[in-house]
Order: C-alpha cells, then structure tokens, then sequence
C-alpha cells in the first residue's frame, strides 16, 4: 500500500543532478587502440585507407564480430561459450546443405536451429546449475561432430540460391557492404537491449550479483537461456556470412578457429569474466583490432608467425589492465 | 599462581573514520581464569575480538601479554604470541584431516621441521602431535578423520585444540578465545563444552564470549559487559544474575513496551504459516499475521528465525507444512511469483543478497518490480526519476542523486535504497525483514522504523526478525520466540506485556 | 567475530542430532573404476575377437600415455580451482625445442638427455610465468593460461621454421620407445608422473595446500598457507607435465609438428571432469583422472574397433562431459546457488 508521507518534500535545493560520468580513458582504450592500428598500417601501406582496406577489414571481421557479440552476452552473465565457433560453423554447414532445396527458408530455419541449440546449452547450465565452461565444452564437442556427420566430411558446395545469402555482401549501401550495416544494427540493437529494456537491467544484475538478482524476483534459468540462445543466433549469423564469403561450407573450414579470437575481442572490448559489463561497441573496436593484427603485423613486416605470440601477449596485457584488483571476489 | 595477568588492556581506542568502535578499553585477564565477555550487537565485542586476534590495530592504548608489553602486528604475530581464536564460522579446511588443520594451526611456532621436511610430511608425528592436543583438551578423536566428516560439535572441539595448539608453541600460556561457542550445539554437547573449557583453565586462560547469559554466569570467573564501545561493568560471576546483566548490557531497567498497540482480530489475515518444516531443521512453524500488524521473530543465532523468514518467502526447501498469503497457498510458487503476489524480502546481508554494488540508486530501486519503470519493456526514464525522487524524500536518502552509484552511499542509505525497492510496490502485503536495523547508525534507523510503521498503518503485514529484544517489544504487535528451529512462545504483546526476561527465557 | 566473511553461515542450523554440513562427494569414488570395468566388459562383447586381445590392451595403454600425464598436471590445477588451458602450446613449444635439440634432419645438434631437460625447463619455465602473473598481476587463470596457450603456439611455429623437422633415430629417442614387459618406456614413465602425482597428493604439503586453497583459499591463507608459493608450483607442475608430454608426443610423430598437442585439451579436460575432480576445487584427485583417462581411452578405441564415425565419437565425448558434470551436481541444487 502506498502511504502518505510524513516526511516532508525536500526543497529544490537539497536536490542534485549529477551530469552523467565522464568516459574514462580506459573506455576509449580499443577506439584508441584501433585507430594507433590503423594508422600505423598506413604508414607502411598508404594505400590502406585510399584503397578501400577499412572496408574490406570491416568484411572481413563480420563473422568475428557476430561471435565476439554472442561471447560479450554470455560473460555478462559471468558464464563463457566455448561452443559459438563450433554451432557457428555448423550454421555454416547447415545453410549450404539447405539453400538448394529450401530456398529462402534456409538461413531462416539454420538462424532457429542454431538458437535452439544455444539455449539448450543454457537451459543446461542454468537448470542443474553446472558451470558454463563445462556444458559449452561438450556442447562444442557434440556441435563440430554434427558439423562433420552432416557434411560428410567434405566441403558443401552450393550450387543455387547462394544469392539468398550471397546479398549481404553484393549489394552496398552508402558504399559499405550490407553485411557490415547488419553489424552495426547487431552492435546497436544490443547496446539497446541492454541500457533501454528491463531485459538489459535483468541480464546486468544478474551478472553484478545473482543472489540479489535472484531475491528481487529476476530468473537466472531465464536469463542464462536467453543469453546462450542469443550467442546461438549470433554464431548462426556468423556461419551465414561465412558461407556468403566462400560460397562453400566445410566443417574443418575457417570459423573453426574463431573460438578464442572471439574471446579476446570480448576482453579486449571491456568484458569482465567475472560479469556484470556489456560494451558492444569496444567489443566490436576489439573484433577489428583482432582482425587487423595480423593483417598490421604482415603490413609492417613483422612475421606472420609471430601473430600468435602477439595474440598471447594482447591477451593477458589486456586483462591485466582492466582486471579489478580489489581482491573482493577470490582470484580463478 | 603467578600474579601477573594473562592478559591487559588499557586504554584501548579503536574508531573507523568518524566512528568510535571502542573507547578507553581496559580489561585484565588473568591467568587460569574465564572471563566472560558480553555485549548487544554494536557494542563492539566483534572489533575488540578481531583487535585480540591481530586483525586490527588499536589507535591508542596498550596491549600486555603475559607482562610485555605488545603490538600485535597481524593474525600471525597473535598466534605466535599465544592467541587462539576459535570462531563463530568454520575456519577449518574441510578436506584436511584433524591432524593436518591443527598442524597448520601451530605452523608458525613449531621448530621448522617437525613434522614435515622438505615438504614432505611425517604422518606419523604429525598424528601424534594431533593426539597428544587432543588429549590435553580430554579429546579422544582420530586425528586422521576428514573434517568434512564431522559434525559441528566435533569440528568445534578441532577448533579448540587448534586454539590450544597455538599457545602450546608459544611457550606460554594459550590464550584462548571462544566467540558464540554453543550456538550450534546440543545441550549434551554443551555439557561436553562446559568440560573442555574447564581443563582450558587448568592450562591457561579463556575469553568466553557469548549472547546466551545464562551460560556465560555457569562458566566464568569474571564478567565484562560492553555497551557502545566502553566497558561499562565488571562483575565477579558469583554475584551477578541475569536480569543485572540484561540492564548492564542494554542500560535499561525494563524495556519500555508500545503505547500504541492495537487490536487486530478484525484485520485481514495477510499471513497464514502452518506447520512449517524444512529439511535445515525448521520444525512445525505455525505463526498468522494481519495486515497491518507487525511481528517480530526472536531467538539467538541459529534458532531458525533467517530460515523461517526465508521459507516464507521461497528460498529455502520445505519439508512439509504450508503458507499461504490472503487465503492464496504460495508454497509451490517461485520467488518471482511470490512477489508478484505482494511478497518482499529484505535480507540481513545487504552487500552479497540486498543490492547490487555496480548499479545506480535508481536501478536498485526499480529491480524488483521492472515493469513498473518500463513500458512494454522499454525503460521509461521518466518514470525511474519519479520512483527514485518520491522514496530519496520519503526516506530521507542522501544523497539526493539516483545517479549515484548506490556502492558510494553509506550503510544506512544503502539499506533504505534496498527497502525502497520494496515499498515501492503499490500492491505490497507482505513485509519480511530480517535484522533491518543493523549497521545502521541512529539516524538512519529512525528513518526506517518510520518507514515501515507507515507501511503497516497502510495496511503491510511485516514480519522482522529482530536484533535485540528491545527492538522486538518496541515496535511489534506480536512476538514469537524460536529455539532451535521450534516455537517455544507465541506472545501477544497487548494482551500478556511481557517482560525482557521472560523472552530471554524462552530463547534459551 | 567472523573473518570469513565470504564464508556463508552453516547450512543447517541449531543443533542436529549428527546432521553434518553437506559437503557432497561426486557421484561415488569408485564410480569411474566402476564404470572402466562395465566398458570394458561391454566392449568384449561387442568385439570379442579384436578387443580383447593382449595387442589390444598394449594398444590402449600406449594411447593413454600423453593423456595420462597430462592430466595428471590438469588435476593439480584444478583442484586449486583454477584450469590451465595453455597444456598445447607448453607441448609444441617444448616438444619442437627437444626435437630441434636432439638428432634432427635439420641442424647438427645431438643433444640427449639435455634436450630432454631443457624441453622440461620451458616447461618450467611456461608455468613460473602463468603462476607469477596469477598471483601478482591477479589475471584469472582462465584467461591467463588461454594467452599462454597462444603464445606457446606461437614459439613453437617461430622455432618450427619453414620446413619439416624430422626427429632421428638416437639413444635417447630410441629408450622412449623401446619395451618392457611389451610396453613401451614412455608408458612407464607416464605411470611413474602418475604414481610421483600420488605421493604428491598423500605426502606432501605441496599436495595437501592444493585440496586446501580448493577448498577455500581465504581459510588457507588465514590458517598460515602461502597461498601464492603453492599455486605457483601446481601450474609449475603442469607445466612440466605439458612439456613432458610434448617430448613424448613428439617422439611418438617422429618429428618436431606444432600440433603436437592437438585435441589433447578437450581430452584432458573432459577425463578430469568426467573422474569428479570438481571444476570448483578442493575436490577429486589423480585417481580418478586417471581411471577417467583409461575409461575414455578405452571408449575411444572401442568405438574405432567397433567401426564407429570418429565424428560420433567426438560428439559421445561431448555428452560423456555434459551428464558427468550434470550428475556431480545434481544433489547441490538449489534456489541461490550461484554457479557461473
């Protein structure tokens, strides 16, 4: 019941408005990164802003990007998905096996049976309360092995209605492919979801503190499926636009490798492993940073084989300069 | 029996920033000797226990041990000088063996090598060392059981003989500190306990502290009584009786009763608890609640109250037994369910369960009832500015910002931030608050004792479980006293005006 | 007073008529062993001729011996709580070193036991640096050990070269694969890591702190464990066992790949799991890792025999892990409990 107050209004001055926190610097930190980076490659490589490099760079890390997105939601919640690159490229084997004789219903029902799969991985850990790690583990076993059974272990060639795909990166808008428009709305509809939905201030306090979360009446069964189902769809998307890339599916095939470079993004881009953050848009600054490493890294001169050493070390660094150090919460 | 006292303190000073925890402290300890140590909550028992162990530094006075004089440094320089703590909560490793965990217990005195070399451990004298601490305390344990095997009483005597084990390395003799001991012991285990500290005080001496007076008047020598940081009595045992001690502690003769009380046999039932059993030990809680009234829970720690409360509201399993909320049964639903239904929960542990350190003012409010700030799913600002406004007044939240991050704000603010949450509800009915006043200075505690005596002329069933008796027959209508997951009285503070003792007698 | 304020308060309370706090033990100790024998007793079945066989079981202890030792450092790991996912790189890094140090079709070098040696020592060296940065720079281990990973890959592929790096035949090379009693001194050695890891476990302190900082590392520190030294020496100890492993791995190929380690993460992570060494720490042990090794060891050889897809397989592995871990948990659940 509501009652009336006894305490009387205070005077409008007693009142304080705060003007929202100023970004800090370490906010900036992968925009920063990103343009050092960029810069740098056209010193070496003038040709790299002229000759249209942004754009192809963009292209290029669209299915990291989607990945790296489906990561960001699944540590806001605290969990990790080790399974995305695996449902990613089974998307990716699904689509092709189905545009022939499905048609336009191809990628549409590859985007639901991907979601169906991350939400059971989701459903899984939430409901037996087991650890993330561990589910997406075996789910990304079971995934790949899928992946393998259904293509027969051979590169799935499309022969029709690629185009159905095929449009996000033929057809351009303001000069960009579709396909990186898709991103940006990907990138933009989360950061909505997230800072503008009682969806986004579930998922938040269940990443900052699931017991209060839990007390207040917010369901981390629900939040846990939703998140995995979204990392599901976001790999699903990164599978399609995979297959639009190469015109052909294999299970062994790139995306494969996507795992922990969709990971780095995410750190890169902010996450904390603990939970609690969601910064779309550094996690998709940290998609091209990862993408252009060794793109830079050939540019300068550097050996390519010293990407992964490269890799390694932004890893760590990162995290080690973002990590909380209160020492609060026991170190893993 | 040497004259010079086990232990001294004089002077002692302690404050947190503007607080004062302790204040010109002086206490004597001598040696075989038990002194009882007894206090509310916030008097500071728990700051002066930590400043014995060396987890806290005093600002000014000085600590003796045995004649030197000290400055306890950290945990391990108490240790070292023959300080045992045996805690309220385990500090043992439950997948060691008793043997390891008082071997680790000795550590930091003990030559280098006995027992282990090169990292490499001698089971042997490892277990002998083991048995033979035991034995000093009349234990007769395997030294090699898992920790993890052994029930609460056992794990308490490993506690002890750790303790022991501590001063035994000093080559003095232990200082031993048993904080809240029976708490969760049986009364034959109590008896047992009451052994063990009898042989402690052949071999050096114990600081007892604990809520349960009348425990405390069988076992010690010597009482000192805290209140709000000072030591405001020194009593021989033999000559002192409870109700003395209830006023040494609280500083009244009798705890004034409500003026206003009323009668609520018209009122609604909000609240029907029947038979309430849960497998962590509740057993057949029957308590009704009207809207409008409030009842306070009482027991000492452990007693069930934090399990009752949290039962009702659907956290905890139940074994058997119902609830239902105006007439509706809820015992099946989720906690999601049950606050759609008017249900709210205050926790006592506001950091890890009340709000979430990261979000803002605005956001903690808003948390429980989402939809009333978002429509069709979208955040209305607009809406959260108005909620946050309306309750920083009506409760008197500072600072005024519902931008602020709520982890800035104080304890008391923080707390009214959690309660607002719940308030906030227009269609709340039933209130559960579990130690809602504590932590929280003065101020903040009228405030909140405000707000929720609005809530109940506003027709709010609230069921609290209350810190200190006082608190109890201060604000509620009805009381009930647990012990031991039972009911052992059911008081209706209009109609019986019980007095302080007569509770006390039932919770123990 | 409480130190312990992560420590929630008992989860019975009052006093109970011997009710102890629940402190469940994984599905059964003897689980695994158990369910080793009714595999292997349901393989025999299936494939009476080929499975059955002396051969056969050599076959299935060679295969179990790079997995055997590795696990035997992941367990240590995990016991603390922590997870080292770096054990892929650690092999090809060390595993190319000893093959670039031994007799090679590369370079003139011929080194024996120092190749040997100093493989172990990158080892060392891999788990000082992941212990080091744990402790003092407060990276979860998770991510850690996943940089790690990367940037022991990496090493491995600038050492690697531009060419193929055979491993020649040499008398220490040659000792790893000889016999005894028809099985080869690799697999010893793996038996002995193993039986070193027992004793690690029973004895000493190094063992002991491990179960306890699992267990909760606020209590071990307060009760007087470093807790930074002995972290530190378990991922030491994993390391080693990556880097023997790797040499292992590497002799077995015959030549210096940087996939050396290929899939052994995924295998070493599903056998602690699936043996009931808790993900949470303080848990389990290198018993039950090792019966979980031979058990999926075993499944996997029985499925090849029985003609199998390696595909199904992979993808049997995969649910082997989800019910294992499912199962352990099944008796905790309950409305808070927070498990990310």
């Amino acid at each position: 019941m509501v009652q009336t107050p006894t305490i009387a209004r205070t005077p409008q001055a007693l009142r304080i408005r705060t003007k929202p926190a100023a970004i800090s610097l370490s906010r900036l930190m992968p925009a920063i990164v990103l343009v050092i980076l960029v810069a740098a490659i056209t010193v070496v490589e003038p040709q790299f802003i002229g000759g249209g490099g942004i754009r192809i760079m963009l292209v290029q890390c669209l299915p990291l990007l989607f990945l790296a997105c489906g990561q960001m939601l699944v540590m806001l919640l605290g969990g990790i998905d080790l399974s995305n690159a695996a449902m990613g490229v089974l998307a990716a084997v699904l689509v092709a096996s189905w545009l022939g004789p499905l048609g336009w219903l191809a990628p549409v029902l590859t985007l639901l049976v991907v979601a169906a799969i991350g939400s059971l991985s989701g459903w899984l850990s939430g409901y037996f309360q087991v650890p993330t790690f561990a589910v997406t583990l075996g789910a990304m076993g079971v995934w790949q092995a899928a992946a393998l059974l259904i293509s027969d272990q051979t590169t799935v060639s499309i022969n029709q209605n690629l185009e159905i795909i095929g449009w996000v990166l033929d057809v351009r808008f303001l000069g960009l492919e579709a396909g990186v428009w898709l991103g940006a709305l990907v990138v933009a509809g989360i950061w909505f979801m997230t800072n503008r939905t009682s969806l986004g201030q579930e998922l938040k306090a269940v990443g900052l503190n699931e017991r209060t979360a839990i007390l207040s009446g917010i369901s981390n069964l629900k939040t846990r499926t939703l998140v995995h189902c979204a990392s599901g769809f976001l790999a699903g998307l990164a599978g399609l636009i995979l297959t639009a890339q190469q015109g052909t599916a294999t299970a062994t095939g790139a995306g494969v490798g996507l795992l922990l470079p969709s990971i780095a993004a995410a750190i890169i881009g902010g996450c904390a492993v603990a939970g609690g953050i969601s910064r779309p848009v550094n996690v998709a600054f940290g998609a091209c940073i990862v993408t252009l490493v060794p793109i830079g890294a050939a540019a300068i001169g550097i050996d390519p084989r010293i990407q992964y050493v490269v890799f390694g070390l932004i890893i760590v660094l990162a995290v080690a300069a973002s990590i909380d150090r209160s020492s609060r919460t026991p170190l893993y | 029996m040497s004259v010079t006292p086990a232990l001294e303190l004089s002077g002692i000073n302690k404050s947190f920033g503007s607080k004062t925890v302790l204040k010109d402290v002086s206490m004597r300890i001598g040696q075989n000797e038990v002194v009882g140590l007894i206090g509310e909550n916030g008097a500071g028992k728990s700051t002066l226990l930590k400043l014995l162990a060396g987890l806290h530094q005093q600002d000014s006075g000085g600590l003796r041990i045995h004649g030197i004089d000290r400055q306890l440094r950290n945990a391990s320089h108490a240790a070292e000088l023959g300080i045992g703590v045996v805690h309220q909560e385990q500090s043992l490793l439950t997948n060691l063996s008793v043997a390891e965990n008082i071997h680790l217990g000795g550590a930091k005195n003990r030559n280098k090598d006995a027992g282990s070399s090169l990292g490499f451990l001698n089971w042997k004298t490892i277990n002998a060392q083991a048995t033979k601490s035991l034995r000093r305390i009349g234990l007769d344990m395997d030294p090699r059981a898992m920790i993890a095997d052994l029930t609460f009483a056992q794990r308490q005597m490993v506690e002890i003989a750790k303790a022991v084990e501590v001063g035994e390395h000093a080559h003095a003799l232990p200082i031993v500190i048993l904080d809240e001991p029976t708490s969760v012991l049986e009364p034959s285990e109590i008896k047992r306990l009451a052994g063990e500290i009898q042989r402690l005080r052949e071999i050096g001496s114990v600081i007892f502290v604990s809520h349960r007076l009348e425990e405390v008047l069988e076992f010690t020598d010597r009482i000192y009584v805290l209140r709000h940081g000072k030591v405001v009595a020194e009593r021989e045992t033999k000559s002192v009786n409870e109700e003395e001690l209830f006023a040494l502690m609280t500083g009244r003769q009798s705890v004034r009763v409500r003026e206003d009380l009323q009668d609520f046999a018209e009122a609604d039932t909000v609240l029907e608890v029947k038979n309430l059993s849960t497998a962590g030990g509740l057993d057949e809680i029957t308590l009704t609640l009207k809207a409008g009234q409030l009842h306070s829970l009482v027991g000492a720690t452990s007693s069930g109250c934090e399990e009752v409360v949290r039962a009702i509201f659907g956290v905890e399993r139940i074994t058997s037994g119902s609830i239902k909320i105006a007439g509706h049964p809820v015992d099946k639903l989720t906690v999601r369910e049950r606050i759609r239904r008017g249900m709210a929960y205050l926790p006592s542990e506001r950091k890890s369960e009340g709000i979430v350190s990261g979000m803002s003012v605005t956001e903690n409010m808003a948390l429980a009832h989402l939809d009333a700030t978002h429509g069709r799913g979208l955040r209305r600002r607009n809406l959260e500015v108005q909620l946050s406004n309306m309750w920083m007044d009506r409760l008197d939240i500072r600072p005024r910002d519902g931008q602020a991050a709520i982890a800035e704000l104080s304890g008391g603010n923080q707390q009214k931030v959690a309660l607002a949450k719940w308030l906030c509800d227009p269609n709340l009915k039933l209130l559960l608050l579990d130690r809602p006043f504590r932590g929280l200075d003065p101020g903040a505690i009228e405030s909140v004792k405000e707000a929720v005596r609005q809530a109940c002329h506003g027709g709010v069933a609230v069921l609290t479980i209350a810190d200190t008796l006082e608190e109890a027959l201060e604000l509620a209508d009805d009381i009930t006293v647990l012990k031991d997951g039972a009911v052992t009285a059911s008081i209706n503070v209009l109609a019986e005006r019980p007095s302080v003792v007569d509770i006390l007698g039932k919770m123990v | 007073m409480s130190l312990l304020k992560e420590n929630p308060r008992p989860t019975t309370m009052g006093p109970h008529k011997g009710i102890t706090r629940t402190v469940t033990k994984p599905a059964g100790q003897y689980g695994t062993a158990v369910a080793l024998v009714i595999l292997f007793a349901a393989f025999s079945v299936i494939n009476p001729g080929s499975f059955m066989t002396a051969g056969n079981v050599i076959t299935i202890l060679n295969q179990a011996t790079v997995p055997l030792i590795l696990v035997t450092g992941m367990t240590f790991v995990v016991l603390l709580g922590s997870v080292d996912l770096s054990l892929e790189g650690t092999m090809a890094a060390a595993g190319i070193s000893f093959v670039l140090l031994s007799r090679n079709s590369v370079n003139g070098n011929d080194f024996q036991l120092a190749a040997l040696i100093i493989a172990l020592i990158i080892g060392v060296l891999f788990g000082l640096v992941t212990g080091l940065i744990h402790n003092y720079l407060k990276v979860p281990s998770f991510i850690l050990t996943l940089g790690m990973w990367y940037i022991g890959l990496g090493t491995a592929t600038i050492l690697y070269g531009d060419g193929a790096t055979t491993l020649e035949p040499s008398p220490l090379v040659n000792w790893f694969g000889s016999t005894v009693f028809g099985l080869s001194n690799s697999f010893w050695i793996a038996v002995g890591v193993f039986c070193l890891a027992l004793v690690l476990s029973k004895w000493t302190k190094f063992g002991r702190y491990a179960y306890a900082i699992g267990d909760s590392q606020e209590i071990a520190k307060v009760a007087g464990i470093k807790v930074f030294r002995y972290k530190t020496l378990v991922f030491v100890f994993s390391g080693a066992c990556a880097a023997l492993a790797g040499v292992i791995g590497s002799v077995k190929l015959g030549a210096g790949v940087v996939e050396v380690g290929s899939g052994q993460l995924f295998f070493t992570l599903t056998a602690v799991v699936v043996g009931g060494t808790l993900l949470s720490g303080g848990s389990g042990g290198v018993a039950r890792s090792m019966f979980a090794i031979l058990l999926l060891t075993v499944l996997n050889n029985g499925l090849v025999l029985s003609g199998v897809d390696p595909s199904i397989q992979q993808a049997l592995f995969g649910c082997v892990i989800v019910i294992a871990v499912v199962l352990t948990a099944l008796r905790k659940r309950d409305v808070l409990r927070v498990v990310k």
